[in-house]
């Protein structure tokens, strides 16, 4: 790989033990997916940060890091608890204070505690733009809705690559590796969450590490959060850090459609075996929105809907958003919505907190990422529904 | 006795016994991070541990926290000896990376085809190429 004389220099280890190693790391991983050379960025986004998935291991690794700083605007990924609203929610003092740890080093670093899956929200990439993004379903909005140009960074790559500026210029970086080489045509009436993220699902099952080039019918012209929960699907069941979604994409227009070596159907058929598959049915420990993170819209339309019933929920409700979407939702919102029965959860969602601890073990979502993870990591009875389902069943109603 | 010839992405060497999935794997998620035990509900391998094993599988699907899954795994002496991809991804590259486990991938033929649960792989992750004895 071509190396220019600082990049040299960060190798050979003049500026420092941690530099070094992050070189050397995106060296490798620049090499080994066949990079010429680096490519500065304009944002990093740092997944991997919550004590509950990474462990003592990933703590020392971040912290072994700490004593210098990135190079570029970095923000990173949920933590484990609501940095400001903890104690209600029986996280134990030790990780309590692990996961502290990590925010602090991350903080030393100069990373930005955003703490959310939705870096989006916090700085819009621009076309063309090049990133270092972790968080799957990040990396797919990233690419798709804005066609800006980030590979799904691991945890640590993404972290490398804010400690240097650059990652490998490679894969989604360069334009020949943008094109879509299946057609996926679905049929499907996504017009809430739950369906959306579950053809996301569907989709990366089918197109595997292949960009399929979507076509649905109704179109999703102008339905981002619809758009954001589809990538958290697509990311889940795949390798694909992008798609290009006909009257979405800024690059479906002029699309190069020559690679497209096979053309599939999806419908609603083939979505309700997943709504079949997490049918847990029975009483819940919490109703659970925001996989991924919720937009201002979307807190806005839940809460319409509970304030027409205008009594307190059965099974408590748990909203996920950045710091940033919370510090824009009207005061009288808030009051309302905590009266209901709901709580807003900042910096978290449930797959990154300590829920064996929390006591929570059955829940129900409109987010087929989060019952996927929920199910496999936490043993979690699971049912996913859609969006006005999981309200009812929040004020008690029987399906 | 085979020899298959491959690319080699995190150089190293190990010998063991192979252990297939025919599906992508999300190391979160799908594997335990602290005894390496396949926990997927639906897997055909659940239940059965990746530890020692030379882990064989398509390519990482999943959430990007994967890599510090393969990490924890060595921390915790419940890591695979060597990985072998049809074709490897950022995540599990990064993973095997800081890990220091043998990675390799783009083999000459369909290791998903040709490798058995249970055979024995030795893994020349510096020469590039894998010798694969039939197990019993």
């Amino acid at each position: 790989m071509y190396l220019t004389k600082e990049e040299e220099k960060i190798l050979s280890g003049e500026y420092g033990p941690e530099y070094q190693k992050a070189m050397k790391a995106l060296v490798k991983l620049g090499e080994a997916m066949g990079a010429e050379k680096l490519v500065s960025i304009v944002h990093a986004h740092i997944s991997g940060i919550s004590y509950r998935n990474i462990g003592d291991a990933g703590l020392e690794f971040i912290e072994e890091l700490s004593k210098v700083r990135v190079k570029v605007f970095s923000t990173c990924n949920p933590a484990g608890f609501d940095l400001e609203h903890w104690r209600p929610l029986s996280i134990p003092e030790d990780f309590f204070k692990k996961q502290l740890r990590i925010i602090n080093a991350l903080s030393k670093m100069g990373v930005k505690i955003t703490c959310t899956c939705t870096p989006y929200y916090i700085r819009e990439p621009s076309f063309g733009e090049d990133l270092a993004w972790g968080e799957s379903s990040a990396v797919l909005y990233a690419n798709t809705v804005y066609g800006a140009r980030t590979n799904r960074e691991g945890g640590p790559s993404s972290l490398f690559a804010a400690l240097i500026g650059k990652t490998p210029y490679i894969g989604m970086h360069l334009s020949e590796n943008r094109k879509p080489r299946i057609i996926v045509d679905a049929e499907v009436s996504i017009d809430e969450q739950a369906y959306a993220s579950t053809l996301g699902f569907v989709i990366g099952n089918i197109a595997k590490d292949r960009i399929p080039y979507v076509r649905t019918k109704p179109s999703l012209k102008g339905k981002l959060d619809l758009v954001k929960a589809m990538c958290a699907g697509m990311g889940t069941s795949s390798s694909l850090p992008m798609c290009i979604i006909e009257n979405v994409s800024p690059e479906a227009e002029n699309a190069d459609l020559n690679y497209v070596e096979e053309k599939v159907h999806v419908g609603e058929y083939d979505l309700e075996n997943y709504f079949s598959k997490y049918s847990y049915s029975g009483g819940f420990d919490t109703i659970f929105l925001g996989c991924p993170h919720l937009s201002l819209d979307e807190v806005i339309s839940v809460w319409r809907i509970l304030s027409k019933e205008k009594r307190r929920v059965k099974y408590p409700i748990f909203l996920a958003v950045s710091r940033k979407v919370y510090s824009k939702i009207p005061y009288n919102v808030l009051e309302e919505l905590k009266k209901y029965g709901v709580t807003i959860l900042r910096d978290t969602c449930l797959v990154v907190a300590p829920l064996n601890k929390m006591k929570i073990s059955s829940v129900a979502t409109n987010s087929i990422k989060h019952a996927y993870y929920l199910e496999n990591i936490h043993r979690v009875k699971v049912r996913l529904c859609r969006t006005l389902e999981c309200l009812k069943l929040a004020l008690g109603a029987d399906f | 006795m085979k020899i298959i010839r491959g690319r080699v992405l995190v150089e190293g060497y190990a010998e063991g016994e192979a252990l297939v999935s025919k599906e992508p794997i999300s190391f979160l998620g799908d594997i335990d991070p602290k005894t390496g035990v396949i926990v997927k509900k639906d897997h055909p391998l659940r239940g059965l541990s990746i530890k020692d094993k030379i882990f064989v599988f398509p390519y990482g699907k999943g959430s990007t926290v994967g890599s510090y899954v393969i990490y924890q795994l060595v921390k915790n002496n419940a890591a695979p000896k060597a990985i072998l991809n049809v074709k490897s991804e950022p995540i599990i590259i990064i993973g095997c990376v800081i890990s220091e486990i043998p990675l390799m991938d783009s083999f000459e033929e369909d290791i998903l085809e040709i490798i058995k649960n249970g055979d024995h792989v030795v893994v020349n992750g510096r020469e590039g190429y894998i010798i694969i004895r039939k197990g019993l």
